[in-house]
């Protein structure tokens, strides 16, 4: 049951971020991680670390489709702005900040979920 | 357990609100702003979005104009606008402007109107203060008051302005151009009054300079000598306006308003210590046109490639426009509705500044510290003061008093002394009589001479020359703008503003301008350099003339009867140089002379050099240090003070007919030394120190187009959006004009023949303002060797290659 949960905590994330990231404000995210974090009641390390790992790949794959569809030298010259930045560290660090956003609001869902969760 | 729950829960919302805030954030760095990460960042809303979109054509919204008329884009984006009159086509060139240079149009607007620290914060205070002081925006209002009389124009400009309008208002903020997210603001609607205040910043460009303080300084320094070290007229003086060409009237007709010598007055105020950033001189553009008699197919050809500060986005935009009225093709500004430079099938034309001195300085005499009351005319007349109030980006807002006189704004303040300042007489505070965007209009759809001496009427300032051919033969060339009436030598110096009698005394009718029609010599030609010799009847001073361009084009044109396009298309791209023709032989000549100069490689090389500035050329980069370096030592009296940087500094011209002919000037002699130099010692010299430069292991391998290493930056100088160590031929003084950061911005060549316009051009740029987009930059190496595109005129609205573009 647990495992399920958490595969399931995965693939909703996974699908509750690539909605948001393409429909919504980067901050979207939060409040969509915490209500899934509070309705899958996982233990705030565990929803912590599975809304990073799982939200991380899908900005990264997103941003990296944004790339190589269009073969623009934007994201070349956005990187020279930001002191050199390569494309590649700038996936890294698109994809981190979508997968701690997810994680902060993962965690505070999860926290608040077992506000009321009665200690068996 | 509940209180640890609940510290938990606390701290983890605390965590969300932290990140959320960090990261929504503009943090400032080093005086910029940096853009908030989160929304940047952001998948939907951020840059990301911007790459995917470069990858595409930009969005056009075919419903938004289709009641308008069709657009067809070509491979390079060049729109090519059918409508059923000018009011739709101009919907659509509004459309289609803000669709490729939304951010351009919309931020270069906004720096003419001084406000540029709203987005950048308080670096950019200084910046928008000026903007302010020189009354920008105070003569766009005055413009659109003048507009508004021409009920027709006005309403064109309307039509453009909803166009824009209607592109901005179909845009998500995620879709903004990129600049935008990175600056942090948002569009402004347009409207005509922006309209006036793009026309109000290219006047700054090209006619807000003077050399007056500058000159003031050096008559101070110099004394007499002055006239002889900063001549009117000078021994390479090929005019614009062909020498003995007959003018519309004669000194008679102004002798009330333009009397005697106005000549060297002291104002007493001293050495004026205000060093100005006025861009390099000795740079420009070029235009002529050959009659079908020097051609060798038998038509009218011109040629122009207007010269100014280069950047991405270009300030240039193709456009072709077809109505039932008219069908013109050419580059227009964002900005302004209407083609600047082009040609239909009838005429062409082209233009280049004219560079009259229309902004005069006045010594102004306050009363007292509080300076509410200053001089005129023996009486203390109030002060009028006009309270700038300046939005600031992270700051209070600021505010600026600016003091405006009898003469216009007080510009600079005396730091020595509170009872002296400065006031600034511009062209641009006087309204027209004409809506100077008629011009364009008309120009548009000129059928002939006639037409196009009406439509030019129209136009006030920037003073330019406009060169032009029609097929039915005709080339003329008339420098355009409102001169005003001056005494010989008025205003070429600070003027004391306690005189009223110091004012100008009106403008010249544009009848009366100079302009010349068929001349028989067969072309036309301008190149900055001074409009008349000194028959014509009224005075006007140096604001930015040149002569090497002009007399070195004049000889080529001269040169042949048989011009094709193609030739006329190399010339704009020549880069001999008459400068270093009249000097090198001189500089030469004196090492020959010295024993330890022989044999020397560099010079050997020198001897060999064919005068070109070529990209890979090591001898351009030889010379020009050598004569750099030269130059600095023989006017040592002031190039090597740093207590007097404002000041003007003889000509290189001036310093080579000097060279030529005064073998025992005193200012040959340097200042540091004790012994007794002569002009043969500081060739040597410089010699020596352009040697010991280009000794340098590092520098072995230098050429020309290397040691240039030509630019071309980003509007905003975004890091990263422009482009740098470019590698080009050209330099200031030859045809291909391209120093640094400047250079020729559009090139063009027209043949009008019986089957319709045969037409080229190129812009060193792209036609799409979007930084990553295909043509954001697409041309700039074409540019640079010299290529061109051939133009596509389409003859009408069925003209079969229109089913080769894509149409919205």
């Amino acid at each position: 049951m647990k495992f399920n949960s958490k595969v399931l905590f995965f693939i909703a994330m996974v699908l509750g971020a690539g909605v948001s990231a393409l429909f919504a404000p980067w901050w979207v995210l939060m409040p969509v991680s915490a209500i899934l974090g509070w309705f899958f009641k996982l233990k705030w390390w565990s929803a912590g670390i599975l809304a990073l790992v799982s939200v991380f790949p899908v900005w990264y794959l997103i941003a990296w489709a944004y790339q190589y569809s269009s073969g623009s030298e934007l994201a070349v010259m956005i990187g020279d702005m930001f002191m050199g930045l390569g494309i590649n560290q700038l996936f890294m660090l698109t994809a981190l900040i979508g997968g701690i956003s997810a994680a902060l609001g993962a965690i505070a869902g999860s926290t608040f979920g077992h506000l009321f969760k009665t200690a068996r | 357990m509940f209180m640890k729950k609940y510290f938990g829960f606390c701290f983890s919302v605390f965590l969300c609100f932290f990140w959320g805030f960090i990261m929504n954030h503009s943090w400032k760095v080093e005086g910029k702003y940096l853009p908030a990460i989160g929304p940047f960042f952001g998948l939907y809303e951020g840059f990301w979005k911007n790459v995917y979109m470069a990858g595409k054509m930009p969005t056009v919204s075919a419903e938004s104009f289709s009641t308008h008329g069709k657009l067809y884009l070509d491979v390079r984006e060049v729109p090519h606008i059918v409508a059923d009159d000018l009011k739709r086509a101009y919907f659509i060139q509004g459309y289609v402007h803000a669709m490729h240079r939304l951010w351009q149009m919309d931020f270069s607007t906004r720096a003419a109107e001084g406000r540029v620290s709203e987005i950048v914060g308080p670096l950019a205070l200084d910046f928008d203060k000026n903007k302010r002081r020189k009354g920008l925006a105070e003569s766009a209002r005055l413009s659109i008051e003048t507009w508004k009389k021409f009920p027709e124009t006005f309403s064109l400009v309307e039509a453009y302005s909803d166009g824009v309008n209607q592109y901005i208002r179909e845009l998500d903020p995620s879709e903004y151009p990129v600049e935008y997210k990175i600056m942090g603001f948002s569009p402004e609607l347009w409207s005509p009054f922006r309209s006036a205040l793009f026309h109000k910043s290219m006047s700054e460009v090209l006619c807000g300079r003077d050399k007056d303080i500058e000159l003031t300084n050096a008559r101070l320094f110099f004394g007499k000598d002055f006239d002889l070290l900063f001549p009117e007229e000078n021994d390479l003086m090929d005019p614009v306006i062909p020498a003995q060409t007959e003018w519309a009237f004669s000194s008679d007709s102004i002798r009330d308003l333009s009397p005697g010598n106005f000549g060297w007055k002291d104002t007493g105020i001293g050495y004026i210590p205000w060093q100005r950033e006025q861009g390099e001189s000795g740079l420009g553009s070029n235009n002529w046109a050959v009659a079908a008699s020097k051609s060798a197919s038998g038509n009218p050809i011109l040629c122009n490639d207007p010269h100014l500060t280069l950047t991405l986005p270009s300030i240039w935009y193709e456009q072709q426009i077809m109505t039932p009225d008219l069908n013109v093709y050419g580059v227009t500004f964002p900005g302004i509705p209407g083609v600047i430079i082009g040609f239909n099938e009838s005429v062409a034309w082209g233009v280049t500044n004219g560079g009259w001195d229309v902004m005069d300085w006045y010594k102004i005499q306050w009363r007292d510290s509080s300076q509410t009351e200053y001089l005129l005319d023996g009486k203390w007349e109030k002060t009028e003061f006009r309270i700038e109030t300046l939005q600031v980006r992270g700051c209070e807002p600021v505010f600026d008093t600016i003091r405006v006189t009898h003469w216009g704004p007080v510009v600079y303040d005396d730091p020595m002394h509170y009872k002296y300042g400065l006031a600034m007489h511009w062209v641009i505070r006087y309204g027209s009589q004409f809506c100077e965007l008629d011009m364009f209009r008309e120009m548009n759809s000129a059928k002939n001479f006639q037409d196009y001496r009406n439509a030019i009427r129209k136009f006030p300032y920037p003073a330019q020359n406009i060169a032009f051919i029609s097929r039915e033969g005709d080339i003329a060339l008339t420098v355009q703008g409102a001169m005003p009436i001056k005494s010989k030598g008025q205003g070429r110096f600070v003027l004391d503003g306690a005189e009223s009698k110091n004012a100008w005394n009106g403008f010249l009718p544009y009848e009366w301008n100079p302009f010349t029609h068929n001349p028989e010599r067969g072309f036309v030609s301008s190149a900055n350099q001074k409009s008349t010799d000194s028959s014509f009847p009224v005075y006007y001073n140096d604001g930015d003339f040149r002569e090497y361009r002009g007399a070195i084009l004049n000889r080529f044109l001269q040169s042949r009867n048989d011009w094709t396009i193609q030739d006329l298309r190399d010339l704009q791209f020549n880069s001999y140089s008459l400068k270093a023709e009249t000097a090198l032989p001189l500089m030469l000549a004196c090492t020959d002379t010295l024993s330890d100069k022989k044999n020397r490689p560099f010079l050997n090389s020198l001897r060999e050099w064919n005068f070109h500035y070529d990209s890979a050329a090591i001898q351009p980069v030889v010379f020009d240090l050598w004569f750099d370096y030269l130059h600095k030592l023989v006017w040592d009296e002031i190039t090597l003070d740093t207590t007097r940087k404002a000041i003007s500094v003889p000509s290189d011209q001036t310093t080579i007919h000097l060279m030529k002919n005064s073998a025992n000037l005193t200012y040959y002699d340097l200042v540091s030394t004790s012994q007794k130099e002569n002009l043969a010692d500081l060739i040597s010299i410089a010699y020596d120190s352009m040697e010991i430069f280009l000794g340098n292991d590092e520098l072995k391998n230098l050429n020309w187009g290397r040691y240039k290493s030509a630019s071309i930056p980003h509007l905003a100088k975004i890091p990263g959006f422009g482009l740098s160590n470019l590698s080009s031929s050209g330099t200031k003084d030859v045809l291909n004009a391209h120093a640094r950061t400047f250079g020729p911005s559009w090139r063009m060549a027209v043949e009008l023949t019986e089957d319709g316009p045969v037409a080229y051009g190129i812009y060193p740029g792209g036609q799409d303002g979007r930084p990553g987009a295909k043509n954001y930059k697409s041309m700039i190496t074409s540019w640079r060797e010299g290529k061109y595109y051939e133009l596509l005129y389409l003859k009408n609205g069925n003209d079969p290659r229109i089913q080769q573009l894509k149409s919205f």
